[in-house]
């Protein structure tokens, strides 16, 4: 498995954190998504065309741009959602990372097992903090806009590098490289992955994940 | 590969190429607008170059083909770079260039070393074009190229959201400051965005006609002084006598968001020639700095239009009385206050009107120049915006002035209704000199289709009595003095210390009775077979407060 990977590192309020990974993976995702494709023959197809939209932060000075799809960022906004709350409960320690990954799969000699390749991950890791006073917040919405502002620039050089995408396949192989589950785009494959538990030590999912993929494979 | 093939190859590139450097000026130009920019998808195909749905805004497409020049065969190639430059302007007249974003072509030989370090940073990529690869211009290379384009297309729309200047245009308004563009074809003139600007390449594409870039130079030190503007002018105006191009500077649309926080900032700021004629404020703010980059921001969730923007004048005291606020004087205390929330209530419907105004005559006289001034130089096209901005611009900008000057009774004629205030303003100075405790009661004791004379009027007056206690002296004392300049003050005066001696009598009188019938309460005292202790003294004590 050869996937770039990239990290990024924040440190933020609690509620900073849903926006400061949507500006961040939107971002990533409005790269990554085409238009949909349209088959009128075997191999001929039109594509459809991507819309977007501004998003303007709450909690930081930040406006960021994403696909016009109302089931993406849906989706998005769940998984966020469901990773800040973790990260923000009482028994968690401050600090977790949550994972963009796209992917690619492959068909497999067995029938009921897919094998998901990763091409690309995109990480943002996270360390909450609380502001004593209104100043000190105030300025940390600044720093973290600036910061926002040197990932998206970051994004933007990687993006255009010319690095390895999956190959537009043939219609029968469409649903290997991309999501055509959405109606109006379609992103590459992708899905979310968390941790809250720290960044070192490994949770007890993956552990177990980790035991029966060995035993599989032995 | 037959010459004909790559010809026909470079063509649809060079079709590409254009049609990305219009689409790069549409973005870039919708981007400083002001406003959030939502465009829908198409998923059944829709003719948007790049599958990215970026609408043509008219004017700006003008301007870039006016830039560009293009004559009908002419190749695009050649006119390259073009460059879309924003530039903010304040309402005094400073000046200030905030970005250039460009779009170039290196032609092939110069740029076979950087492909060449290209590719060898990214060795193994399945997509990477390399010298080799570029001389082969298939159809799946273009496919791949279309899609490069689309990529650095949308870098440019997400990176356009995080420049300075985007926040700036966001909170544009009329009356502080706009945001202009210019569509010229040159190198960037980077020179003019002052010490430590930023540099960004958004991308590169190698193609067989060159490597296509895309990059931006951002200004970094947003803070303007007057003198710093002039100088900016003088360089952009020699700028400008030495390259003969067309500016084109303005259907920006007035930020939607009237309450800003510029735009309140803007509201103390005298305009240039305002008509309002705030000349105290005009010169103190002679040598102000406007900081641009730090604005004072509110936090989230507030309230913008309740906001309050302190300016010079209020660091000067008012002569009041001390603790006039304990004044019983609610009427006037709700007119002078809050002459600023008022000001706000009726001076938000008047600028929405200014922008509105604004925009539209903005937007005509630019449109008029444009068409006068096709082929005129700079300088003039430049001038004779500026008179129409001027112009469109002066009756925007006194209005707060003037509006700030309102005094309070002005302010709530605004605010209230006729009838109300012809009561009010009769009563006004007599509510003033008046013991406390008539108006509102008996407006609430008049009861409908009852007559003077009904015991209704009975149970009012006593309702009145009850239920406000008895007046103190001092307040009247720090009221008449207050209320001298009135015509009436010496007859209220008079009315208010025959009220209090009044009271003063009763008051003796009973204190009287208590000592003469001392005895009687000793003798019922020593009834209850009680010595004289605290708790029976406590008692009596308490015995002489109710009765008073």
């Amino acid at each position: 498995m050869n996937a770039r990977s990239q990290i990024f590192d924040f440190t933020m309020e609690g509620r900073q954190v849903d926006e400061a990974v949507a500006s961040i993976f939107h971002t990533v995702l409005f790269h990554r998504c085409s238009g949909k494709y349209m088959y009128t023959g075997d191999a001929q197809y039109s594509i459809g065309t991507v819309g977007y939209s501004d998003v303007d932060c709450d909690f930081i000075d930040f406006t960021y741009v994403c696909c016009t799809s109302e089931s993406l960022t849906r989706k998005v906004k769940r998984a966020i959602n469901v990773f800040s709350e973790k990260l923000r409960s009482n028994d968690s320690c401050g600090s977790g990372q949550i994972s963009l990954e796209f992917f690619q799969k492959k068909k497999n000699r067995w029938l009921f097992t897919q094998e998901s390749i990763p091409w690309e991950v995109w990480t943002v890791h996270l360390d909450l903090i609380k502001h004593e006073n209104e100043d000190d917040r105030q300025l940390s919405r600044e720093n973290i806009s600036d910061l926002l502002t040197e990932k998206v620039i970051y994004i933007t050089e990687l993006m255009n590098r010319h690095d390895y995408v999956p190959k537009t396949p043939s219609q029968s192989e469409l649903d290997l490289i991309f999501d055509t589950s959405f109606p109006d785009i379609q992103p590459y494959l992708f899905k979310f992955d968390y941790s809250t538990s720290g960044s070192t030590a490994p949770s007890m999912g993956n552990a177990v994940k980790k035991i029966i993929k060995e035993t599989l494979a032995m | 590969m037959s010459a004909q093939r790559l010809n026909a190859a470079e063509k649809e590139l060079e079709k590409y190429i254009k049609f990305l450097a219009f689409k790069t000026a549409q973005v870039v130009v919708q981007s400083r607008l002001g406003e959030k920019i939502q465009t829908q998808c198409n998923p059944l195909g829709g003719n948007d170059w790049f599958n990215i749905v970026v609408q043509d805004h008219p004017d700006v497409l003008d301007e870039t083909k006016r830039a560009l020049a293009l004559k009908q065969g002419e190749s695009i190639l050649q006119r390259l770079p073009l460059c879309v430059e924003i530039s903010l302007r304040t309402t005094e007249g400073d000046k200030m260039i905030l970005e250039v974003w460009s779009l170039d072509l290196l032609p092939v030989d110069s740029n076979k070393a950087t492909a060449g370090e290209d590719c060898k940073g990214e060795g193994g990529n399945i997509n990477a074009f390399n010298d080799s690869q570029t001389l082969k211009a298939s159809s799946h290379q273009l496919h791949v190229i279309y899609n490069r384009m689309s990529i650095m297309l949308k870098s440019l729309i997400s990176l356009t959201r995080t420049t300075p200047a985007y926040k700036l245009s966001r909170r544009q308004c009329p009356d502080s400051y706009g945001i202009y563009y210019r569509v010229y074809v040159d190198r960037p003139q980077v020179h003019t965005l002052g010490e430590r600007h930023k540099q960004v390449k958004i991308g590169q594409l190698n193609t067989i006609l060159g490597s296509v870039i895309m990059s931006v130079a951002y200004r970094t030190k947003l803070t303007i002084s007057p003198t710093a503007g002039h100088q900016a002018a003088a360089t952009a105006h020699q700028a400008q006598q030495h390259n003969a191009i067309m500016l084109k500077s303005d259907h920006f649309r007035p930020a939607s968001d009237a309450s800003s926080p510029i735009q309140q900032m803007s509201t103390v700021k005298p305009a240039a020639g305002g008509a309002g004629g705030a000349a105290g404020t005009g010169a103190a703010s002679d040598k102000r700095f406007i900081d641009i980059e730090k604005p004072l921001r509110p936090g989230a969730f507030t309230d913008l239009g309740k906001l309050r923007q302190f300016t010079e004048t209020d660091f000067v005291l008012p002569e009041t009385p001390p603790f006039e606020w304990m004044l019983r004087t609610r009427h006037e205390s709700n007119g002078s206050g809050s002459i600023e929330s008022l000001n706000r209530k009726c001076e938000s419907p008047v600028l929405n009107n200014n922008n509105n105004n604004n925009n539209y005559s903005i937007n005509g006289s630019s449109c008029n120049n444009i068409n006068q001034n096709h082929n005129n130089n700079n300088s003039t096209a430049f001038k004779s915006f500026e008179k129409s901005t001027t112009a469109a611009a002066a009756p925007s900008a006194a209005s707060p002035i003037k509006s700030l000057l309102i005094p309070a009774s002005s302010a709530t004629l605004r605010y209230k209704s006729a009838s109300m205030l012809q009561e009010q303003a009769s009563a006004s100075s007599s509510q003033l000199q008046q013991p406390p405790d008539d108006d509102s009661l008996l407006k609430e004791l008049h009861f409908p289709f009852a007559s003077p004379t009904s015991q209704v009027n009975d149970l009012a007056k006593f309702y009145r009595e009850c239920y406000y206690a008895p007046p103190l002296l001092g307040l009247n004392e720090l009221q008449a003095p207050a209320t001298s300049c009135s015509a009436t003050a010496a007859a209220s005066a008079a009315l208010s210390s025959n009220a209090t001696d009044g009271s003063m009598d009763d008051l003796s009188r009973q204190l009287e009775q208590f000592e003469t019938s001392l005895e009687d309460y000793d003798k019922l005292v020593s009834q209850f077979g009680l010595s004289a202790s605290s708790s029976t003294g406590s008692r009596s004590s308490g015995g002489l407060q109710m009765s008073n």
